[in-house]
């Protein structure tokens, strides 16, 4: 396999291109603009000391996808005492003190496993494809289709219960 | 794959909008890497920025090991970026850019701005250095206008200013401005009026010392540039190095590598070849599929190349311009010819052209076909100008090859622009030694490029050029006078300059002695013709064992031609050439008088 060694100037292409799209993700992940720009910060920061590690047989984009994301969600856990955001699936979602009119959309996204959530971040905020987002999280392409069924069909009928 | 279902968009916006606030900030994101600054979550943004001046100071003391307060990030060279630095041109001087930038058929992108960065003067002769910014180039043009009348342009690729180190780039150094009317001096070359040498710097920059055979010089610094013009530089005097300093004195060595004379070119840069070293797989037999199908790929070959006379009458066959890079003003012509005369053997056959044009310069080769992808997948050229401190690899790639990287010795990979089958970059002279790696759909390996240099530096040593001293002379029927000059062998190496009259020039530091393999078995190889005014000189090298050279006409004549000490010059009698075209065959002897090699010429004025 071939091992590169990444050109910083690549990664910082990618990043000023790409800043908005990683910091909606992450702010979406953590639920709050600025601690998203922090966590999107941190995670190419350690996207530039683990450079050498970077391996070529996944695309730059992808491998950089993975570390905002799991970057984003350590930073949520560190703020898991003190944030409503739940960890895992399932119920007690959070508002976190939005407008009541804001809630359908976004308890459901809350109440879908973290997996099915990240993929829907992926997909629709970032654009991303499937074998993209499969990289970022670290899952088979199969798995990815079948998440993002699922949480679009989730999704379907969440939006079909407020319409009514 | 799921379609984005415009209403779950439209609900996933309402929901989640898109970040007000939050801005790319990359020298943030630097210094993280390099643990220097504070986390900046918002509640610590004042302590961020109050520990600015400190985190500062950390860099300095890591990136320049005196502990010099140069640094530099992409935010420095912000006006360079946005291609405005400096003022802009007044609108006659970017009409007279733009007139001269239509005319050519590898022109900078139309509406590229030009900006004033420095002018001056020196003896009756005003020098304005513009730049410009043409998709991924950055580019200086020194226009020189007064007693002395030339235009220099020279640009920089915009990867270099994103993986340099340094706060400053030098683009060209000792570019020389002459005279026209100026006549040759003792020594059959037409001295310098002057030489200039420019760049680019970042923000920070307030000082470039050149360091000279002369002496050490400032450079003019200003609009994010610099400009050094030597005033009647000495034969010789060159360039060694370029330094960066900043408003509290501290400075920083920029690469750089010394324009390269007849016999005083650098050392090759020191460095490890980074990359694959080895190849996965081995093709051959290489073909591109689109031109042996005369597809129309990329554009038409522009009129001004058809009148070439390699391309004129019924020699063009097929050819195409294609832009390996589109961000990029670079173009090449690729033409396939008939009738192209082998170098060697003399026999015609199909050629294959590559005409590389870069604003309004344009250089090209030819090649015989049969040639194409003989060592690999990869056919390369490697050209560049003295003053240039930029090298260009293009060539063609096989259909074998689906990417193509570039490792520099910094340990940088750059990912070469490749478009139907034609490729380009540019490479920092000092960022050698390179390797050009091809790969082929599966990522395999499939051909290594290794260079150590760009060709133009010399591992001779200092003796080796320090005795170069005049040989003989000799003069032609029109006045024109050859001037063979040649040092003691050393290392290896022996240094000689063939000077034909204000003419062509031939020479340099090449290894030594002559074998059979520099030679290809033919004593006679290294032999060219040069042409010098109204007159033609047949002139160079030959090994050891050539005591002597005759040049026999069609007409059966026989003369001699002057061969002393390793060289051979032979001015060509005006009479042979009342046509503008002679045949003549040249024959090699040694001390025996036994014939040792011969080689046929055919001459056109």
């Amino acid at each position: 396999m071939v091992r590169v060694r990444l050109p910083v100037s690549e990664i910082e292409s990618l990043y000023r291109e790409r800043y908005r799209h990683f910091l909606r993700v992450a702010t979406a992940i953590v639920d709050d603009e600025a601690t998203g720009h922090d966590a999107v910060q941190e995670a190419f920061s350690r996207v530039l000391k683990k450079r050498a590690s970077f391996r070529d047989e996944c695309p730059l984009e992808a491998w950089v996808w993975r570390v905002v994301v799991n970057t984003a969600r350590g930073q949520r856990r560190a703020q898991a005492a003190r944030r409503e955001w739940p960890e895992s699936a399932g119920g007690g979602a959070s508002l976190n003190g939005r407008a009541e009119s804001d809630t359908g959309i976004r308890v459901w996204i809350a109440t879908l496993p973290e997996r099915q959530r990240l993929a829907i971040f992926l997909r629709y905020f970032a654009d991303l494809d499937y074998q993209a987002i499969a990289t970022a999280l670290d899952v088979e392409v199969g798995t990815v289709s079948a998440t993002l069924s699922s949480a679009h069909r989730a999704l379907r009928r969440s939006l079909e219960e407020v319409e009514r | 794959m799921i379609d984005l279902d415009p209403q779950i968009v439209s609900e996933l916006d309402r929901t989640f909008p898109p970040p007000s606030g939050g801005r790319a900030d990359w020298q943030d994101i630097v210094d993280r890497a390099a643990g220097r600054r504070l986390r900046m979550v918002p509640s610590r943004r004042l302590v961020a920025i109050s520990t600015a001046v400190i985190v500062t100071a950390a860099l300095v003391a890591v990136m320049t090991p005196v502990g010099a307060a140069v640094v530099r990030g992409l935010d420095g060279f912000a006006a360079w970026i946005s291609g405005e630095p400096g003022q802009p041109a007044s609108s006659a001087e970017q009409q007279a850019f733009q007139h001269a930038n239509e005319r050519s058929w590898s022109g900078f992108a139309p509406g590229t701005e030009l900006r004033r960065l420095i002018q001056t003067s020196l003896n009756g002769t005003s020098y304005t250095l513009y730049g410009f910014r043409s998709g991924n180039q950055l580019c200086l043009r020194l226009v020189a206008s007064g007693a002395v009348s030339a235009t220099s342009t020279h640009c920089a690729p915009l990867q270099a200013l994103q993986t340099a180190k340094e706060p400053a780039l030098v683009v060209a150094a000792d570019e020389p401005f002459s005279s026209t009317n100026a006549p040759p001096n003792d020594e059959g070359l037409v001295p310098e009026v002057t030489s200039a040498s420019f760049g680019i710097v970042s923000d920070g920059v307030t000082q470039v010392l050149l360091r000279a055979d002369d002496g050490s010089h400032d450079a003019l610094v200003a609009s994010n540039a610099f400009l050094y013009v030597a005033d009647h530089p000495q034969p010789g005097v060159l360039v060694r190095s370029v330094q960066a300093v900043a408003g509290d004195g501290s400075n920083v060595a920029l690469p750089f590598q010394s324009a390269p004379g007849m016999l005083d070119m650098p050392q090759p840069p020191k460095g490890t070849p980074q990359g694959p070293a080895q190849v996965d797989l081995r093709v051959s037999g290489g073909t591109i599929g689109w031109f042996d199908a005369r597809e129309p790929r990329g554009k038409p070959l522009p009129a001004e190349l058809r009148q070439y006379p390699l391309f004129a009458h019924d020699r063009y066959v097929f050819g195409r311009v294609i832009q390996p890079d589109p961000q990029s003003a670079d173009r090449i012509a690729v033409v396939l010819i008939d009738g192209f005369r082998e170098p060697e053997k003399g026999a015609k056959v199909a050629g294959l052209c590559l005409m590389m044009g870069s604003g309004e310069h344009a250089t090209g080769t030819c090649n015989s076909l049969s040639r194409l992808f003989k060592l690999g997948p990869l056919d390369i050229e490697l050209s560049g100008s003295g003053s240039d401190q930029f090298s260009l690899l293009e060539g063609l790639a096989s259909d074998d090859v689906a990417q193509i990287k570039l490792f520099l010795a910094s340990g940088d990979t750059v990912d070469v622009p490749l478009t139907d089958n034609v490729f380009l970059v540019r490479v920092g002279r000092a960022a050698y030694p390179i390797r050009l790696v091809a790969y082929d759909t599966q990522q395999r390996v499939i051909d290594i490029r290794t260079y150590e240099s760009d060709g133009m530096t010399s591992r001779a040593p200092r003796q080796a050029s320090a005795s170069v001293r005049e040989l003989f002379r000799v003069s032609a029927a029109d006045g024109t006078t050859a001037i063979v000059r040649a040092g003691d062998p050393a290392g290896g190496y022996r240094c000689y300059s063939i000077i034909y009259g204000t003419g062509t020039q031939a020479g340099g530091c090449p290894p030594w002695p002559l074998t059979d393999k520099i030679t290809e078995g033919n004593p006679l190889l290294l032999i060219s013709a040069n042409t010098a005014g109204n007159d033609v000189f047949l002139g160079g090298q030959v090994p050891d064992q050539v005591a002597s050279v005759t040049v026999t006409f069609t007409d059966g004549a026989v003369a001699n031609a002057k061969t002393e000490d390793g060289f051979v010059v032979y001015p060509i009698p005006a009479a042979e050439l009342a046509n503008g075209r002679t045949l003549l065959a040249l024959r090699a002897y040694d001390r025996s008088g036994a014939q040792i090699a011969q080689r046929g010429f055919g001459i056109r004025r």
